[in-house]
């Protein structure tokens, strides 16, 4: 199989044999997969691709693993949801909601990525699997690696959620919990990296591991119809998410499987975490690393890695970038919830909320067709929204009490 | 007042050596320079130990992307740039930024905190570590067990000597960057 040819180093071109390798010697850019269009193209069509797996590995010649995946068999595949009613709350005729808060098995986008990283893991012969995460990575890396029977070991910040340490915890992985944010994670874990021989997903398996976001814009073209949104709305941690959706509509395009997309891509975050949306406010193209304060924990990454390709990718596509506060974050769960009825955790809520900003500002058309990217159950950050949701009714379990409680009236 | 002509107005800074530039500074961590500015002391760098600017310098003339250089605590970025004034006693840490790890790799490189240490004995970013490796040919630690090494495709040996679009060039599958068409500029 020759689809992968090298890894480039996307900021000097120089390349490197394809091994768990991610960042530059030279230069200290991040390294990138350089695939081969032409044997790709000559194998893929929308027909192959329809007839594959209804999961992610339907795309699986256009990601970066040599042999038949092996772990995340059921990732991705994800419904795409018409959203007329927050469509019509938001002024926005054609909106839709790409809904990975039901991806196998953890319930995040994340399940996309690891099944890539952990196939591709295998390939290179590790035994054991690491990552550093704010949360929904961990939660997926546990899940998969107990499934592949992978030695595990995953970094959290220690101040993580409550569902997110459990949903690591139940797997049997061994949790690390640092005392500290997630760049701090970040860090100690760039050490840890360099001194045992793990398949670090997002270090040292990143180039491959990144890719799998790239499904994400696939699924949404083939269930357009074969077409790209006119506009996205991608939440931005670390920044990858956003750079790899543009990549995987440009790629299609590329491959003759859509039209050239004409896709503004839009990012979100959080104010209590947003470098990249302030950086995109005062024109800069570097990011200056903040200290994370917001409830949206799954994007509080101070210091994203991708920032400064998300911006580019943002404004090459005339696309816009805005932060919300957490107020907004827990109302933009709500109205989700309240409008089509999908239970988003805060990262959800800053789409939502973004989304909503950016429709206010005129910087979404009524007309586009609108892609928001909804990326991990909220079943996950309860604690976000618990005060603000009400409560449940209290009765004695007999009928009269019932409906003197509700005052309610009987159909006649 | 000594006047305002040249040497003796120079001033000596301490300048911190990342990991992957050391092979250049023959192992130091730590080295010192004259000049004014950032841009001077870099240059004076330049000439002490021949290599170095060409890995934190674009074509272009520009500090490549994913090195960044602080003055004491100061991206010099928020300052101004490469033209940065220096004065006696400021240090100046040279850091590249781990693009594929999320993640700056300092928090503090001066020795004062609990945390400085890893920036002076260890490595504080996950590449040092392969570059060391890839120095010495030992690379029993970090990758995946059936890596050698981690080297450019098409490379003699080591970073050393040849400019980025040299060695390109001599690479077998054409022009670097075949993957950017993907959209027009």
């Amino acid at each position: 199989m020759t689809k992968m040819k090298a890894l480039v180093c996307r900021e000097c071109g120089k390349r490197y044999p394809l091994e768990p390798l991610h960042v530059c010697e030279f230069c200290f850019g991040p390294l990138e997969v350089e695939y081969n269009y032409e044997e790709i193209g000559r194998e893929l069509s929308r027909a192959s691709i329809e007839a594959g797996p209804k999961s992610l590995w339907r795309y699986a010649p256009l990601l970066p693993v040599e042999k038949e995946p092996t772990v995340g068999l059921y990732a991705g595949m994800t419904p795409l949801i018409h959203a007329k009613n927050l469509g019509r709350e938001l002024g926005l005729d054609r909106l839709y909601i790409k809904n990975d808060t039901v991806n196998h098995p953890t319930l995040s986008f994340k399940d996309r990525v690891v099944a890539v990283a952990l196939t591709r893991a295998r390939e290179f012969g590790f035994d054991t699997v690491a990552c550093a995460s704010t949360g929904n990575l961990a939660n997926s890396v546990s899940a998969h690696a107990a499934q592949a029977g992978l030695r595990c070991f995953v970094f959290i910040p220690s101040d993580l959620e409550a569902g997110k340490i459990l949903g690591n915890l139940v797997y049997r992985p061994t949790v690390v919990a640092v005392e500290g944010n997630y760049d701090d994670v970040n860090r100690l874990c760039s050490e840890v990296a360099g001194e045992y021989r793990w398949a670090f997903v997002n270090i040292n398996i990143r180039p491959y591991y990144a890719e799998g976001s790239k499904t994400l814009a696939f699924e949404t073209a083939e269930q357009l119809g074969w077409t790209a949104p006119d506009h996205v709305v991608v939440p931005i941690a670390s920044g990858s998410l956003l750079t790899k959706i543009r990549k995987g509509l440009w790629e299609l395009a590329k491959l003759g499987l859509i039209d050239q997309p004409r896709t503004k891509v839009s990012g979100a975050q959080a104010e209590g975490c947003g470098p990249v949306a302030t950086a995109f406010e005062a024109d800069r193209d570097f990011i200056k690393p903040v200290t994370p304060k917001t409830i949206a924990k799954s994007l509080a990454i101070g210091n994203p890695a991708d920032g400064y390709y998300a911006l580019k990718a943002v404004r090459e596509t005339g696309g816009a970038i805005a932060a919300v506060s957490d107020t907004e974050i827990v109302e933009g769960i709500k109205l989700l919830a309240r409008t089509e009825g999908v239970f988003a955790e805060t990262a959800g809520g800053v789409t939502t909320a973004v989304l909503a900003k950016l429709a206010r500002q005129g910087k979404i058309d009524r007309h586009e067709l609108t892609v928001a990217y909804i990326t991990g159950h909220g079943l996950k950050t309860q604690e976000a929204v618990a005060g603000s949701v009400g409560d449940v009714v209290r009765i004695q379990p007999s009928l009269s009490h019932f409906e003197q409680t509700l005052q309610l009236k009987r159909d006649a | 007042m000594t006047g305002s002509s040249a040497p003796s107005s120079q001033t000596s800074i301490l300048v911190r050596i990342p990991t992957p530039l050391r092979r250049l500074t023959g192992g130091q961590g730590e080295v010192t320079a004259e000049g004014r500015t950032v841009q001077d002391v870099l240059e004076a760098l330049e000439r002490q130990f021949p290599g170095v600017k060409e890995r934190l310098y674009d074509e272009a003339g520009q500090l490549r992307r994913f090195v960044n250089i602080y003055v004491n605590d100061e991206d010099i970025r928020f300052a101004q740039g490469l033209e940065t004034a220096l004065k006696k006693g400021d240090e100046l840490s040279i850091v590249p930024a781990i693009a594929g790890g999320e993640s700056l790799p300092i928090r503090n490189e001066r020795p004062k905190g609990e945390h400085g240490g890893s920036g002076r004995g260890g490595t504080a970013n996950p590449k040092a570590a392969l570059l060391e490796n890839s120095s010495n040919d030992a690379a029993p630690k970090a990758g995946g067990p059936h890596r050698p090494l981690p080297r450019p495709m098409g490379q003699s040996n080591g970073a050393r000597g040849a400019g980025a679009s040299e060695d390109v060039s001599s690479l077998p599958d054409g022009p670097p960057h075949e993957m950017e068409p993907l959209w027009p500029a």
